[in-house]
């Protein structure tokens, strides 16, 4: 278990590569912070959702994962700050309904 | 699994009710409100419209084979002490009811109830005690001195075992358990995450990123952890 995360980490530099060639493409990099949020490496995930915005401002799925790592690192007033922006554009938006009624106590 | 009826199903009786559910308990769930019921209906063990101070209709659903009573009435007392008093003529073992003031409460006690709770004072104490401490996320007083709070870990104690930590010597406080987040991509590749808890931590588990921590310490000492935060 140990050796295979150690192996993931250690191609964290091999993952960069093709955002380097391709570097407005969204999928490449969601591609990427799920990797580091998968390895726990929770500031680089951040990093990598907050380049997919500057690629696709607004981009609903991109933002519950930012509200997601606020979640996982107890920045609970943060994730709350992400999800309410969801609803804001789209009161529609379930899940970030369901993230905030959770994160309230209800 | 113990068996329990829950009467009264307002804000309090009905959380009772469904987090028993939810830990897998049988629930007889009664409210003399059938809105009330209806709710409540599609989760309960089993779930019933009646008045809990007429015996009769008490005795008819067979309440008195229930193992734990919580009697969740507060607003309305004479209602609270009548089931209470039912209750007990029954010989119900275990009869836990809610207090809306100390008089209620004191009544409540010299009738043989096992445990009084005042949900709102406690939940205050509770409330008070976060606002004091911002970053506990849940505090609960055993004693004027000592309390077990839940505190998120500070960022420097990232990738350091507990022995590395030394939190008894730093901070006179044990740490009982550590809640932790873990990550997952469901099958569609969307992230989430799971929550588990470690239980009596040994020495050598380390503290990672996101953390709760679950401590048992003088309350005079959690403001001198949390500053680390």
């Amino acid at each position: 278990m140990d050796s295979n995360n150690e192996k993931k980490q250690d191609s964290g530099a091999e993952e960069n590569k093709p955002a380097e060639k391709e570097p407005e493409n969204i999928e490449t990099f969601l591609d990427m912070a799920k990797f580091y949020f998968i390895n726990k490496k929770y500031k680089e995930a951040l990093e990598k959702f907050e380049h997919c915005l500057s690629i696709d401002p607004g981009n609903e799925e991109v933002l519950l994962s930012i509200g997601l790592i606020h979640e996982v690192n107890n920045e609970i007033e943060k994730a709350k700050n992400v999800y309410q922006a969801i609803l804001k554009k789209n009161p529609d938006n379930k899940a970030a309904k369901e993230k905030i009624n959770k994160l309230s106590g209800l | 699994m113990r068996q329990f009826a829950v009467i009264g199903l307002g804000r309090f009786g009905f959380s009772v009710a469904e987090s028993l559910i939810k830990k897998g308990a049988q629930v007889l769930a009664i409210d003399r409100d059938e809105e009330k019921v209806q709710a409540i209906s599609e989760i309960a063990t089993y779930a019933v419209a009646l008045d809990a101070t007429d015996e009769s209709a008490l005795k008819s659903i067979g309440i008195q084979n229930v193992d734990v009573a919580v009697v969740s009435i507060g607003e309305d007392i004479e209602a609270s002490v009548l089931v209470v008093m039912i209750l007990k003529e029954m010989g119900i073992r275990e009869i836990v009811a809610k207090a809306i003031t100390d008089l209620h409460g004191r009544i409540l006690v010299n009738l043989g109830v096992n445990r009084v709770v005042f949900p709102e004072g406690e939940m205050g104490k509770r409330l008070a005690n976060s606002l004091v401490i911002p970053t506990v996320i849940d505090f609960i007083q055993l004693s004027d001195e000592y309390s077990i709070v839940e505190i998120p870990a500070p960022g420097e104690f990232e990738g350091q075992t507990l022995k590395e930590l030394g939190i008894r010597a730093r901070f006179n406080m044990n740490v009982l358990a550590i809640r932790r987040k873990v990550p997952t991509l469901d099958e569609g590749g969307e992230a989430s995450y799971a929550e588990e808890t470690i239980m009596a931590p040994s020495a050598d588990d380390k503290v990672e990123a996101g953390d709760i921590l679950v401590v048992l310490g003088e309350n005079t000492k959690f403001q001198k952890l949390s500053k680390l935060l």
